[in-house]
């Protein structure tokens, strides 16, 4: 009788743990079911992910006029560049259709191209999608165009509109004129120049101001710092671009160019090899550096009377050279910056294509940009002409068109790989910053990777 | 109760772990050995069998041994002070609640708050901190005479790190360590002080002992979790002045998302892998006979 | 101070002259040096709290400033406080639905967790079954996966499971990253449990589901809510699965914040107060659940 009972409690028990299976499962499924069917994009709705820079909080402020006026719905996103763009990356590659509008820069657009991710839009310009008084095409610097403007086999091919530029802005030196007046210094024309200039402030003024900073964060940022070094002592990175891809780094000019890098970092502020954008530009607004080169558009925050104290200080100058080169010598230029751009997913709907253009006419078109100009939050990025009207009587306006005259080449190779180079490159400047390598194995190592990876790619 | 009746209860208890576990892992585990032993560029279709080809060239590259030798100092670094930290924390707020010390409330409270901000938080809260000019760690130590340390831009860079992933994880081993304290009754400490015993010594023969599996188990926790931590770093330093604090997921993060070489990253995602189960199976082993976590 | 006396002081002493000065003698230093390890502990305690929360503290400073205050070189510690930035927060759409996804997330996940790891704990502890060594190595396996190594393959499979952008995505997801925690913790604090108490139940006629409801998880309840506490913190904080799966409607607050890292600048002072509303939910589970954590309960009915 009692084996009886044990048996049906066992029975019980057994079915109890079936049962507390079965609902654990199920609920799971349950949950899959419900996953899928949260998503609900419904009529004419596109997907745009840009990244916190300048004039991007204003320009979502005003979606909401943009979706009235053409009755699409925007789902803008917002994140940080980094994860902005390994998300474009993932979507695109992945062919999972999330994203249909996003920010691209050009060092990551030949990525694009290469991987047939976006869309080239010189048909939706000649199309009746086009307002001309929102596009109004030759209002765009020309420059600016050229950043945006790729071979369509990326090194090869007819040469087509990949974006439409949203900023575009121009590496440049900035001085304190205070600083110079005080030691009698002239805007530096060539790199000895300035490394002398750095010196004097350095051995003036510190530890209250030092004599040079640079974004040196060891991450792909410490090649906008380089680059300017690089090509002023007039480094190639390949022998003929775009015809001869062969990496000429194992040479004097590269040697000279690690070594002035290194020893620039003297009169940088402590610490100052690891700082990224918000260091230096807290730096240089609080007033404790003196001089830097980089992108113009920091005139943003150095002129911003809530965040900086040197406003008015400032003067802006083209990068300088080596002495005894000419700008004509140096291949690439002086550099533009990223010059981001909206670009379009090339694998999207037809109708959402034509959404996401008529998003990207509107966000770049002569009109917003003017507005956002007019309310200075594009200071330091010059689009348009227009907005070059509107801002003209600013002080870095001068110094960014001085600049901008010799910088009709473009500051990067349009060449896929360049963010795998980039990478290299970035890890053995900075090893070679903290004293890590040896300039001369950094050379040979440079050269030696530069190699291998564009042979991987069948470039060479 | 019968063997085989147990056999096919605890099947059932165990089946939706089991099930779920490896529904959400398995295929993407397939998947990286797939990517990691063929070769293919960026493109997931057309790809050739490479074999072994792709570790080679991870293991033949110099900034893999860097970067492993890095990991090692990390890890090493962060789990010899976490512990050991977190245990006479613990210990001490399992003393305070047999004294009935005051303030014990608040006290838990605190120990929480860094391991329960975002570590991306944490990350920017320390570089500013750290910051050579402006950070106000600097500006202390000025005060008491200490001048200008270089926390992340120099040599101190991995030191710095790991400071603050003790900062944030030591109170993981406090939780963790306080709960499996909790378990000990007052009667075993009350017969052990009569039979004469000390603090020191109910310590060391009656705490430590039944403590040491739930140690143990977080302590393997942490080893594994450390090899794949990058946030902190990432944010703090970005793989360090040149490949000062370049652990090996920091290699790989560059490797999969700028260098878009599925090939090696696979590849070292898979070394990855193979170390890190490797010595926690190991630490699991040698630990407490090994009884929690590879079970026999 | 409540000082816990040794069985044979608790008892009334018999007092023979010499025995009275000798347990006071006892006491009195008994009584000091409880006084002075009391000392020690305090130190330590303060001292390590201190060590914790002093930089929160000035984090949440930071998130009172005006932004050109945040990054002086001489730290800015009196100022008017400003209340913007936590304004520009809850007013802001954005964060506050990233938020709120973050505590549906975090909630629905831990329960997801705990009610798939606890009996699988129990049985890894008590029973006996083929295979155990085969998963033990399996799931210790599967928490050795590099999220970023597994970012693609995991974004591929998922995108075709539809499980991307999806609240419930993220909360599954997450489990492979906690189930492997909650099955070791919950084990071995099962495994602190002695086997004999089960026992002693059984004889007494309780079924097995009774004594794991009555006997057994009161007894781990201070491991459990640890595990559970540490598994919210876990799903609450994570950013690199979340920014992989997540898009515009399911993003949680750790990817939102994160965009406050621009590449003109970190936006500290709104990140500071986004780093500070971001511990609230965890502190206040904390605060809910932590009368669990203190085992009230002794073993009545064990006799060593």
């Amino acid at each position: 009788m009692k084996s009886k009972e044990t048996n049906k409690r066992r029975l019980l028990m057994k079915s109890k743990a079936l049962l507390y299976c079965l609902v654990v499962l199920s609920f799971l499924v349950l949950l899959t079911i419900a996953a899928v069917a949260e998503e609900a994009y419904e009529g004419q709705t596109i997907h745009v992910v840009g990244f916190r820079i300048a004039g991007m909080d204003e320009l979502m402020a005003k979606v909401p006029e943009f979706e009235k006026k053409y009755n699409i719905n925007v789902e803008f996103d917002m994140l940080s560049m980094e994860a902005m763009r390994q998300k474009m990356r993932m979507d695109f590659e992945g062919n999972t259709k999330k994203i249909d509008v996003g920010l691209s820069s050009i060092h990551i657009t030949p990525t694009l191209i290469e991987g047939n991710n976006i869309l080239p839009l010189n048909d939706f310009l000649e199309s009746d999608l086009v307002e001309p008084e929102l596009l109004a095409f030759d209002d765009y610097f020309p420059a600016a165009i050229d950043a945006v403007t790729y071979p369509s086999e990326v090194l090869s091919g007819e040469d087509k509109i990949w974006g439409l530029p949203f900023h575009f802005e121009v590496q440049g030196l900035m001085y304190r004129k205070s600083v110079y007046e005080k030691y009698n210094l002239k805007v530096p024309t060539t790199w000895e120049e300035y490394i002398e200039n750095a010196k004097i402030i350095y051995e003036g003024e510190a530890p209250d101001i030092y004599g040079l900073v640079w974004r040196s964060l060891r991450s792909p940022q410490i090649i906008w710092a380089f680059n300017q070094v690089f090509r002023g002592f007039g480094g190639k990175y390949f022998a003929n671009y775009p015809t001869d891809l062969h990496p000429t780094l194992d040479n004097e000019t590269t040697r000279a160019a690690l070594q002035y890098f290194k020893d620039s970092f003297d009169y940088a502020p402590p610490g100052s090899r690891s700082w990224a954008y918000t260091e230096v530009i807290t730096a240089l607004s609080d007033g404790a550096v003196a001089q830097s080169c980089d992108d113009l558009m920091y005139a943003r925050y150095l002129e911003d009377h809530e965040t900086s104290k040197t406003v008015g200080d400032w003067g802006y100058a083209p990068i300088p050279i080596k002495s005894g080169l000419d700008y004509d010598d140096i291949a690439f230029g002086p550099a533009i910056g990223a010059a981001e751009h909206w670009v379009i997913n090339a694998d999207i709907s037809d109708v959402k294509k034509q959404a996401a253009f008529k998003f990207i006419q509107w966000a770049t078109s002569k009109p917003v940009l003017s507005e956002l100009a007019a309310s200075g939050a594009m200071r330091g990025f010059l689009t348009r002409t227009s907005m070059y009207e509107i801002q003209k009587d600013e002080e870095w306006v001068k110094g960014f068109l001085e600049a901008q005259k010799h910088s009709s080449k473009l500051a990067r190779p349009k060449l896929p790989e360049w963010v795998k180079l980039s990478e290299v490159l970035s890890t053995k400047v900075s090893q070679v910053i903290i004293g890590e390598k040896e300039v001369n194995d950094a050379a040979k190592e440079l050269q030696k990777e530069f190699t291998t990876i564009l042979e991987e790619a069948g470039r060479i | 109760m019968s063997k085989t009746h147990n056999l096919k209860r605890s099947n059932l208890l165990i089946l939706p772990f089991i099930v779920t576990l490896t529904i959400l892992t398995l295929i993407p585990f397939v998947m990286l050995i797939y990517l990691s032993l063929t070769s293919g560029g960026f493109s997931l279709k057309a790809r050739q069998f490479v074999f072994l080809s792709n570790f080679i060239k991870i293991l033949n590259s110099e900034r893999f041994w860097k970067a492993a030798l890095t990991t090692l100092y990390w890890i090493s670094g962060a789990i010899v002070l976490e512990f050991p930290l977190g245990l006479i924390i613990a210990l001490a707020l399992k003393r305070a609640d047999r004294r009935g010390l005051k303030g014990k409330n608040l006290l838990n409270t605190i120990f929480l708050i860094p391991l329960a901000i975002a570590p991306v938080v944490v990350g920017v809260m320390w570089r500013f901190m750290f910051n050579s000019s402006f950070g106000i760690i600097n500006y202390l130590l000025k005060l008491i005479g200490v001048n200008g340390i270089d926390w992340l831009g120099g040599k101190m860079a991995l030191f710095s790190v790991i400071l603050v992933d003790i900062w944030e994880f030591t109170p993981l081993f406090i939780l963790i360590l306080y709960a499996g304290l909790q378990t000990i009754p007052e009667q075993m400490y009350e017969a052990a002080s009569v039979d004469g015993a000390g603090y020191f010594q109910s310590l060391w023969y009656l705490t430590l002992p039944i403590i040491k599996p739930v140690a143990a188990v977080v302590i393997v926790i942490r080893l594994i979790d450390l090899m794949r931590w990058i946030v902190t770093i990432f944010i703090m330093t970005g793989g360090g002045p040149g490949t000062k604090t370049e652990i090996l997921n920091v290699y790989l993060y560059y490797l999969a998302f700028w260098q878009y070489d599925i090939d090696k990253s696979s590849a070292l995602a898979i070394v990855l892998i193979i170390i890190s189960a490797i010595y926690a199976y190991i630490f699991a082993r040698l630990s407490t006979k090994g009884t929690n976590i590879i079970s026999g | 101070m409540h000082i816990y006396l040794p069985v044979y002081l608790q008892k009334e002493p018999i007092l023979y002259p010499g025995k009275r000065r000798e347990l006071i003698n006892v006491f009195e230093s008994a009584k000091r040096k409880c006084f002075y390890y009391d000392i020690i502990t305090y130190t330590i305690l303060l001292g390590s709290a201190i060590v914790f929360i002093l930089p929160v503290l000035w984090m949440f400073l930071n998130s009172l400033k005006p932004e050109n205050l945040v990054n002086t070189r001489i730290p800015v510690v009196f100022f008017k406080p400003v209340f913007k930035h936590y304004q520009e927060l809850l007013f802001n759409g954005r964060f506050l639905q990233s938020y709120i996804n973050s505590i549906i997330v975090a909630i629905g996940h831990s329960l997801l967790a705990i009610i798939i790891s606890l009996p699988a704990a129990y049985s890894f502890s008590r029973l006996h079954f083929r295979g155990k060594k085969a998963i033990s190595y399996w799931v210790l396996l599967t928490r050795c996966l590099p999220p970023i190594g597994m970012a693609v393959p995991f974004y591929l499979v998922y995108a075709k499971l539809g499980l991307i952008n999806t609240r419930v995505g993220l909360m599954i997801i997450y489990l492979t990253l906690n189930l492997s925690f909650g099955l070791w913790m919950l084990r071995s604090f099962i495994d602190s449990v002695p086997p004999e108490l089960e026992e002693a139940a059984f004889i007494d006629g309780c079924n097995r589901f009774q004594v794991l409801t009555k006997i057994t998880l009161p007894l781990i309840t201070p491991g459990l809510i640890s595990t559970g506490i540490y598994i919210f913190i876990v799903a609450w904080s994570e950013f690199m699965y979340a920014f992989i799966f997540t898009g515009f409607e399911s993003k949680t607050a750790p990817v939102e914040i994160q965009s406050y890292i621009t590449p003109m600048g970190i936006d500290w002072a709104s990140m500071s107060a986004a780093g500070i509303l971001i511990i609230a939910p965890t502190i206040v589970f904390y605060i809910l659940v932590r009368k669990y954590i203190i085992s009230g309960l002794t073993f009545g009915g064990l006799k060593e």
